[in-house]
């Protein structure tokens, strides 16, 4: 039978890696709804695709690390389409069920040939930023 | 297949209730969801897929572009307004026409006060508390089922939760009150003095008023009749 003291302790830590969780959880969503424009355009250049399929595509990459739902997925497809970067056509091509398949246009090529220009000046300023003043520098 | 397939029919019923505008709008909110879902369902994903999506309602939020859409401009709503209030604003005509008739000064105000005082002929006792019931409860019910009012509906308006959904009867009611108030129905308009374009009621009762968008020819959906699109 474990010590009274013990078991605080286990209660304790569990607390803390569960608050952890969270803030790593809150931090990979905003981050997601930051970088789902780009994830999702980018996608899109390769072919178009169905809603599930980009869906299963954003949440297998990284490990799981990109945690876009639905509720980030859809509004966007819909103010991407709304601003002519992205068109939708529904297709059954064989299935009982048609899909509704999303395409980038050449608006779409141009503002995500943009966004992946801004995304690296980003990403190197802040491998920049983190090398001169990462953990352990004084 | 055949329980995910109840699954998905009661979740797509349930969601299409809380869309509010056109019933081709709603039919492509539904088909779309649908084959998220039927496509969850192939992958074996249902359970995931649905609670992510959270309740019917919830996902309804997602999937309509009511959310984003546009706000109607005052000239928009304004133009609604006059159509929708044909009754009462000829029920305030005969008013002034009578007054006029009778050589007294003229005492009517838009729209017409309730209040009752003795003397007064049918058209102040009967015909005023009835345009005011087509235009509180009978719009508000209109409203309340498909989105719109005929004034709205010939200028492309619908009315809409703050998240985009249909409205609940209660609250398209309560939004049309302000007609109660006689003249000082326009302070509701206040706001729009300074650019907004939501009434005082509209933020009352968190409802707002949408233009659609500039519409695309829709595409047919393949399997589904035309007619509904």
């Amino acid at each position: 039978m474990p010590k009274p003291a013990t078991d605080e302790r286990e209660k304790a830590a569990g607390s803390a890696e569960t608050a952890r969780m969270a803030t790593l959880d809150l931090l990979r969503r905003e981050l997601a709804r930051g970088t789902a424009e780009l994830a999702v355009l980018s996608i899109l250049s390769s072919g178009r695709r169905y809603g599930y399929e980009l869906l299963r595509l954003l949440r297998g990459t990284g490990r799981g690390l990109l945690e876009i739902s639905e509720g980030t997925l859809y509004p966007l497809l819909h103010r991407l389409e709304d601003a002519g970067h992205v068109i939708a056509t529904w297709q059954a091509e064989g299935r009982a069920r048609p899909r509704k398949y999303y395409a980038i246009t050449p608006d779409g090529h141009r503002h995500v040939a943009l966004l992946r220009a801004e995304w690296s000046g980003l990403v190197n300023a802040m491998q920049e930023l983190l090398t001169t003043f990462g953990e352990g520098q004084p | 297949m055949s329980d995910d397939r109840q699954s998905i029919e009661y979740y797509a019923q349930a969601f299409e209730r809380c869309l509010a505008g056109p019933a081709r709008d709603k039919t492509r909110s539904r088909a779309e969801l649908v084959a998220h879902l039927y496509d969850a369902a192939e992958a074996g994903e249902l359970a995931e897929a649905m609670q992510r999506l959270g309740s019917p309602r919830s996902a309804a939020a997602l999937f309509t572009r009511a959310r984003t859409a546009p706000l109607a401009s005052i000239g928009q709503r304004l133009q609604a307004a006059l159509i929708d209030l044909v009754p009462l604003i000829g029920v305030t005509i005969a008013l002034i026409v009578r007054q006029v008739q009778d050589g007294s000064s003229i005492q009517v105000a838009f729209p017409p006060s309730l209040v009752y005082r003795p003397g007064e002929g049918i058209l102040q006792t009967v015909g005023v508390p009835l345009a005011l019931a087509w235009s509180i409860l009978v719009l508000g019910i209109l409203e309340s089922r498909t989105g719109s009012t005929p004034g709205k509906r010939l200028l492309g308006l619908t009315v809409v939760t703050e998240t985009g959904l249909r409205v609940p009867l209660r609250a398209c009611v309560v939004r049309r009150l302000s007609l109660l108030a006689g003249p000082f129905a326009w302070l509701d308009w206040l706001p729009q003095l300074w650019g907004e374009r939501r009434r005082l009621l509209d933020r009352l009762t968190k409802t707002k008023v949408i233009a659609q968008r500039g519409q695309r020819e829709p595409q047919a959906i393949p399997g589904l009749p035309p007619a509904v699109l």
